[in-house]
């Protein structure tokens, strides 16, 4: 017993003894081989520019870009989801059904669906504008004009975001402020605090374009090129005013947001002169160069595109001349279904953008002319009214002119018809039936068909916000 | 006793030093299998304690010159047990017989590094797949020769596209956004296994405007490995076992250690086999038994052109329906392939240089048109020793691996075959060419005109083409600074490379029918990779193992560099002149990704063999620092502590039992450009370089991910060697999870890099062997392994989120990380029935669990038949559960074309308490859609789903038994193949072997191992439109001479 404990003790000493010569020689091994330099780490981000960058003016050019170039990434979704929504467009996306069916048959709507969008990407673009005034804001070597100019920019396309994005939410609101420094959540505003914040947004930005003095420190794309100085960006800024203040006033804005639009309508870019330009405007230009981006509901894009039967069901004549809007912007088709035939069949395809590179409007003159008669009805005008409807409706439509308006009602009628044609396929017809209370006008093509009101808020932002303090969760989110 | 022992220490060095001026005598003899008394090729003699030894003949002889006096021999062989052999000095003739070793339970397993250990005292349950079991079948690659093999594994191939192209997953997942696959480790050098997508989405669209997509069905490319240059496989599990791989190895650690020359006189051996592949199990077509079904098929999607092209068909069909199976068609060729290897091996005869060198060639014969993939391996290994001191080392591979993989998976302009087959109505013949050699133009999927599709004219046509040339090198050096019987230090320097380029072309003409389709005719896509994986490891082995003391102790201590470096390139052109076949014509737009992350870590294990070698200890710690991580200087450290002990003949019958026990922990590190927080490219505007919000947040404090692991098992031997069975339960979480952290969209970002959140994952793996018949001239051994692992999420400090490229959206199943809740649990649209406060039942649509991509349990069964010169193996996998969702089935449903489309509903002769199914006119209408009882089973189905309300509809039981391997194989005799071939021919065997000959299965889709997307830790659930899965038969003859 005793020599055997005397050995074990032995054998544990000796144990021991060698464990820690081990480990005294491999700690010192470790140490020398350890020298290794912690250079070798240092690896660069080789794909992207880091947010630290110092600011000139190359990169004020590239993020004032940035900024339209996300908002022009936005255009096609929103045209359209309202395309659908409004029974102007159906998107027969050749290999899923749920183009149609998230849009029109289910009787829930999907938020994890494709007709949750047009939300990301706005706030996107938002903080991409935001981004872009605070850099500029420390930026020494911009003068104070320039300063002013760039933000009347940004804040005037940041006014613009906020109003679209209201477009797809309309009642149930939307967030409209962004936490730039600490990515905090805000909760959502109703739609009388966002247009509201929205129009705010416009007007700071008139009056920052106004102080602009004569030059950007940047260039815009082609499709601004009637825009290209701060005093005729200002006319752009004044004509999303007025698209915006009209929608306002029919939602509660009344007579005071009608009044504000008439003034911000005359204060745009419109012309409602004798052989006036309807198509001029502001436009999404496209190129086929690379890294550049296609227009993304051409024909060659976006093949599977047709328009609503209805269109040409719909159309009024001049004697036996159809309405000559139906065939300045749509095409007869082979008759297409989407797949899984949802029972819709259309012969109607678009011709609005033939090719790849066609640019999209996002104002244009038309648009602004009866926004000026809606604004006119709105305030009892209907005189005045009547002559901007005439004026589209013939010179547009090719279409007799109206005889004067018996009441409001009927004003409003004829303003919708010709905001329906005039800026067909342009995200005007499911927001002008809503406003007006007229959504029951849009058809029901098959009896699982339903008339969407507001598009879903995203999943992704509901299951983010469903954890946080119930007063940020919104209506938005069940 | 004690005193000469340590005065023998004491002189150990000036002996050994001296020792080669010693007398020496010669000792030759023959090695037999105990009971057949067969000859057994390939054994090491060694005598012990020092490095003198040699290598049996194919005859089983050896001869080797050892010192006078009384030596000890070690004989071993792979598959044999080992046994230590004593010779007196006055012997020089030495016959051993080694008896089979069944059970697996001889051989070394490694410990971290580079430490090894003898498999009957490992702590932790290490798989080792010998060489021959990974080369008896041939294989597309080495995740598919692996399958079934690994107990505790979960390996897939994605597709049936020639080249390979899967997925191994290691106890579970490990990860939901860092690397979730295994480290592979090849003779010491990591090895990439990057899956690198090919850009054949410019054509498919399967991810829209994007360059390339996971989808795009890429290879992972272990496909590069020869399985036949493998001496061994030993995959490292669990996190001790793998805790001194650090920041790379949650997921396990495969090392393949590559055959090396044994000394001698040249040995050739020469494999040949020929053999085909075929179509596994195509989904099939409906076959239209009236003209109202037809019609009503016909005008789906086409309308009353689609009518009218049937009613010209059925016209010219002499008034009858022609039916066309496409998937049999476009897939039923017989892919004709063969794999030609020769081999060399060698050395001096005192083994002093030894060298392997090999060369090889497979082709896979692809299943459908221009479909193949090619292979060219050649090696070579040399081991030197430069004295009996310094040894070194130096391996060379080179591959070139060029696969034509066709287009599948995904698609969004009907040019995946499956998909367009999904919309094209049975009676359409597609495969025939008219007088002038043009395809019939598709009038239907893709609705006729410029967007129709033929995929036999596309296969005809396009080119899909994969061409990789690797370089896989390594040497190292080695001193032993000190040997005597004791203490043992030695250096070892390793450093090795991995470079490869990747060069994808595709091409697709612009008449093929679809090309029209965007008014730029003709699609050309050039995307090249280059990777160079670098690593250095300089370590320290001190082995003690004193004589005097029961105990022996080793330590080995180390620091290692490594370097990955990818850069991607690719380049579209659309619109091309005809005929020009790349990207110098048309429009086109470019990206280019850069990576390349730095690794730094140094380790130490010590370990200890004590009593009789019965107890087992070990501890380990190893740092990591990586480029990648947040804080670049810190060293993240991964300790890790084993035991086993081992109970010899305690009991009756039962031989040995071990029980063992370990805890480790191993990190994977964050992804490259986490770390960065960064403007966003939005592309060009008009000429300008635009930049926006990066949506994807950079955050500066990325760190690894840490599992934490604890494994406890058992490995029981008993009745002589002929039971035997291992068994281990494992516990992990693993903690600070890297992830893309949701953020509110409306903040104008979309994610947050972030550590944080618990995954957990248990599970048991069990492996019995036995032996029933043990006969002269008969034996038959099987092997049952069970797996099962159970994963979820236990903590989530953030919101769920719906994971990135697991699914198409909540109408057909993905994946979401959810507190609670497994990663592998499919979400979805379920319909939820309640009842309102009226008592009238309602029903509203929740996105919530619909599945689980997870199996109930796993088993592998191999069978080993040993009938005198014949051998028969078969491996039967059998897979329990494990849910997919079946978009296949959803579409050919939503085209109506289903193979059981008119199978009756399941709702014929239901009640209405049953839930699915639910009369039109029924009073508590509880579906948010009428499915008629009365509906056909393809309408019922897709009717219920209800236009993605209803996920449930395609999501699918995937339980499978497959036929995974068999071989028969017959050893010629050698007086046969001596009088007919010639004396120098030693080995003749002829084989037959078979590969996934049949599965069965009531899933609906090709197959239930399939997945859309080319590499992703979870959502491996998927099947849309793959390429079909293949079987393979072939012919074999091995010649060693």
């Amino acid at each position: 017993m005793t020599s055997s404990f005397a050995a074990t003790l032995q054998h544990t000493i000796r144990l021991s003894d060698g464990m820690i010569r081990h480990a005294a020689a491999s700690a010192l091994t470790v140490v020398l081989l350890a020298g290794c330099s912690a250079e070798a780490l240092t690896i660069p981000n080789y794909n992207a520019v880091a947010t630290t960058t110092t600011p000139d003016i190359a990169l004020i050019q590239n993020l004032a870009s940035g900024i339209m170039a996300i908002e022009r990434g936005n255009i096609g979704g929103y045209y359209n989801d309202t395309g659908v929504l409004g029974r102007e467009s159906l998107n027969y996306f050749s290999t899923d059904g749920r183009t149609v069916t998230n849009y029109l048959t289910v009787a829930q709507l999907d938020n994890a669906g494709f007709a949750s969008g047009g939300w990301n990407g706005r706030f996107t673009a938002m903080r991409a504008a935001m981004n872009f005034i605070a850099i500029v804001d420390n930026a020494a070597f911009l003068t104070a004009a320039q300063k002013s100019a760039a933000k009347g920019f940004a804040k005037t396309f940041r006014g613009l975001e906020v109003l679209y994005l209201l477009q797809t939410r309309d009642s149930i609101g939307i967030p409209v402020e962004i936490d730039l420094e600490k990515n905090e959540t805000k909760p959502f505003v109703s739609r009388d605090s966002a247009y509201k914040f929205g129009l705010a947004l416009l007007n700071e930005g008139a009056t920052d374009l106004a102080a602009g003095g004569s030059a950007f420190p940047f260039t815009l794309p082609s499709g601004f090129s009637a825009f290209g100085t701060p005093a005729n960006f200002l006319k752009l800024n004044r004509a999303f005013a007025a698209r915006y203040g009209v929608y306002y006033a029919t939602l509660g804005g009344g007579a005071a947001a009608f009044n504000a639009a008439l003034t911000a309508v005359n204060a745009s870019f419109i012309n409602a002169a004798p052989g006036a330009d309807l198509a001029a405007g502001a436009y999404w230009n496209y190129s086929s160069s690379a890294g550049d981006a296609l227009n993304p509901l051409s024909i060659p894009v976006a093949p599977d595109q047709v328009a609503h039967p209805s269109i040409v069901t719909d159309a009024q004549s001049n004697g036996s001349v159809r309405d000559l809007r139906v065939a300045a912007k749509t095409r007869t088709i082979p008759a297409k279904s989407p797949p899984g035939n949802a029972g819709i069949p259309s012969t109607v395809g678009w011709s609005l953008y033939p090719t790849n590179t066609t640019p999209i409007p996002i104002i244009r003159n038309e648009e602004l002319i009866l926004l000026r008669a809606e604004a006119n009805i709105g305030l009892g005008n209907l005189v005045a009214a009547l002559s901007d409807i005439n004026f589209v409706r013939v010179n547009s439509g090719g279409l007799a002119p109206l005889a004067p308006f018996l009441n409001a009602n009927d004003a409003i009628t004829a303003v919708l018809y010709e905001k329906r044609y005039s800026l067909m396929w342009e995200g005007s017809r499911w927001v002008d039936v809503r406003r007006y209370g007229r959504l029951n006008t849009l058809p029901l093509d098959l009896p699982t068909h339903f008339r969407i009101r507001v598009q879903p808020v995203p999943q992704a932002e509901c299951l983010f916000r469903n954890r946080l303090d119930p007063s940020l969760k919104g209506v938005g989110c069940p | 006793m004690g005193l000469i022992r340590r005065g023998a220490t004491v002189c150990a060095l000036i002996v050994l030093t001296a020792g080669e001026l010693l007398a020496q005598r010669r000792v030759s003899g023959k090695v037999t299998e105990e009971g057949s008394g067969s000859p057994l090729g390939n054994v090491s003699i060694q005598l012990v304690g020092t490095t003198i030894g040699a290598y049996t003949s194919d005859a089983g002889t050896y001869s080797l010159m050892v010192p006078n006096g009384a030596i000890s021999l070690r004989v071993r062989r792979i598959g044999y047990q080992l046994r230590t052999v004593l010779l007196p000095a006055s012997s020089s003739t030495l016959d051993i017989a080694l008896k089979k070793d069944v059970l697996q339970l001889e051989g070394i397993v490694v410990t971290g590094q580079q430490g090894t250990l003898e498999r009957k005292n490992a702590a932790t349950a290490v798989v080792s797949v010998g060489g021959e079991q990974l080369s008896a079948v041939p294989s597309n690659s080495l995740d598919q020769a692996l399958q079934g093999k690994v107990v505790g594994a979960r390996i897939n191939l994605n597709s049936g596209a020639p080249g390979g192209g899967g997925q191994i997953q290691i106890r579970g997942v490990t990860s939901i956004l860092g690397n979730g696959q295994p480290l592979f480790v090849i003779d010491g050098v990591v090895m990439s296994n990057a899956s690198i997508n090919s850009g054949a989405n410019a054509i498919t669209a399967a991810s829209g405007g994007s360059n390339s997509s996971s989808q795009d069905n890429p290879t992972n490319r272990l496909a590069d490995m020869n399985p036949a240059e493998i001496e061994d496989v030993q995959v490292l599990k669990g996190a001790a076992a793998a805790s001194l791989y650090g920041s790379r190895a949650t997921n396990g650690v495969v090392l393949i250690t590559t055959k090396r020359g044994k000394a001698g006189t040249p040995r050739w051996s020469f494999t040949q086999r020929v053999g085909q592949s075929s179509l596994l199990r195509g989904v099939g077509q409906r076959q239209f038994r009236d003209t109202a079904s037809a019609i009503e098929a016909a005008s789906a999607s086409t309308g009353a052109a689609g009518a009218a092209a049937f009613r010209r068909i059925y016209a010219a069909n002499g008034n009858t329906i022609p039916y066309n199976d496409f998937n049999k068609q476009l897939f039923g060729d017989k892919g004709f392939g063969y794999n030609s290897a020769l081999q060399v091996s060698g050395g001096t005869a005192d083994g002093g240089t030894r060298y392997l060198a090999s060369i090889s060639r497979q082709l896979e014969g692809g299943i459908a048109r221009n479909t193949n993939a090619l292979r060219d391996n050649a090696r070579i290994n040399i081991d030197h020793n430069m004295s009996s001191r310094i040894s070194a080392k130096l391996d060379l591979g080179i591959t070139r691996n060029n696969a034509n993989r066709g287009l599948s998976n995904n698609d969004n302009t009907y040019t995946s075959p499956l998909y367009n087959f999904a919309y094209t109505p049975s009676f359409a013949t597609l495969n025939q060419v008219d007088a002038n050699g043009n395809y019939p133009t598709n009038d239907w999927a893709g609705g006729g005109g410029t967007s129709s599709s033929n995929p036999f004219q596309t296969f005809n046509y396009i080119k899909n083409t994969e061409d990789v040339n690797r370089f896989l090198g390594s040497g190292s050096i080695s001193i032993q600074a000190l040997q005597t019987s004791a203490n043992r230090l030695r250096f070892e320097y390793l450093a090795g490379i991995d470079q490869f380029s990747q060069d994808n072309q595709l091409y697709s003409p612009n008449f093929l029918q679809f090309e029209a389709n965007d008014g730029l005719p003709g699609t050309a896509v050039q995307n090249t990779t280059n990777s160079r994986q670098l690593n250095q490891r300089l370590s320290v082995s001190y082995d003690f193992t004193p004589s005097d003391l029961p105990f022996s102790l080793a330590t080995v201590a180390g620091v290692t560099m490594e370097q990955q470096r990818l850069n991607t390139f690719l380049v579209t052109a659309r619109g091309l002149i005809p005929t020009v076949t790349n990207i110098n014509q048309g429009t086109q737009f470019t990206t280019q990704g850069k990576t390349k992350d730095v690794d730094q870590a140094w380790y130490v294990q010590q370990s200890v063999l004590a009593f009789d070698e019965k107890l087992y200890l070990s501890g380990s710690l190893r740092g990591d620092r990586s480029s990648d991580n947040g804080n670049r200087s810190t060293y993240y450290t991964f300790p890790a502590v084993q035991a086993s002990y081992r109970f010899v003949s305690v009991v009756p019958q039962l031989d040995e039992f071990k029980l063992r026990a370990s805890w480790g922990q191993t990190g994977n590190r964050p992804t490259y450009g986490a770390r960065f927080i960064t403007l966003g490219g939005a592309g060009l505007f008009g000429g300008v370089n635009a930049l926006g919000v990066n949506t994807a947040l950079g955050n500066p404090n990325v760190k690894p991910e840490r599992k934490t692991e604890a494994e406890y098992g058992f490995d029981a031997r008993g009745f002589g060697g002929r039971v035997g069975l291992e068994a281990t339960y494992f516990n992990s979480t693993i903690t600070d999870l890297f992830l893309q952290r949701p953020l509110a969209n409306s903040t104008g970002l979309a994610t947050e890099f972030f550590n944080g959140g618990t995954l957990a994952n248990k599970g048991t793996e069990v492996a019995l062997t036995i032996e029933p018949i043990r006969a002269k001239g008969f034996s038959w051994v099987s092997r049952t392994s069970f797996q099962q692992i159970r994963n979820r999420v236990t903590k989530l400090p953030i919101a769920p989120f719906a994971v990135g490229s697991t699914g198409f959206g909540s109408a057909y199943g993905r994946s979401r990380i959810a507190e609670g809740v497994s990663t592998t649990a499919i979400w979805g649209n379920k319909p939820i029935y309640t009842k309102t406060s009226g008592g009238a039942d309602s029903v509203f649509t929740r996105d919530t669990i619909v599945g689980d991509a997870n199996p109930d349990f796993e088993t592998f069964f191999t069978n080993t038949f040993v009938v005198g010169r014949l051998t028969l193996n078969l491996q039967l996998d059998w897979r329990k559960g494990g849910d997919l969702s079946s978009m296949s089935n959803n579409l050919y449903d939503e085209g109506l074309n289903s193979r059981d489309y008119d199978a009756p509903s399941p709702c014929r002769g239901a009640t209405l308490s049953d839930r699915q199914c639910v009369q039109v006119n029924g009073v508590n209408r509880l579906s948010l859609v009428d499915v008629s009882p009365t509906a056909t089973l393809g309408a019922y189905r897709y009717a219920y789903w209800n236009g993605g309300s209803n996920s449930t509809a395609y999501i699918q039981d995937g339980s499978f038994v497959k036929l995974r391997e068999i071989t028969l194989s017959y050893a010629v005799p050698a007086k046969f193949t001596q009088r007919y071939l010639g004396q120098r021919f030693s080995d003749v065997r002829l084989n037959v072997t078979g590969r996934n000959l049949r599965t069965w299965t009531k899933y609906w889709g090709a197959d239930p191992e399939v997945n859309n997307f080319g590499s992703n830790n979870v959502g491996r659930f998927v099947d849309l439109a793959p390429f079909p899965p293949t079987k393979n038969v072939s012919f074999g003859i091995d010649f060693g001479f």
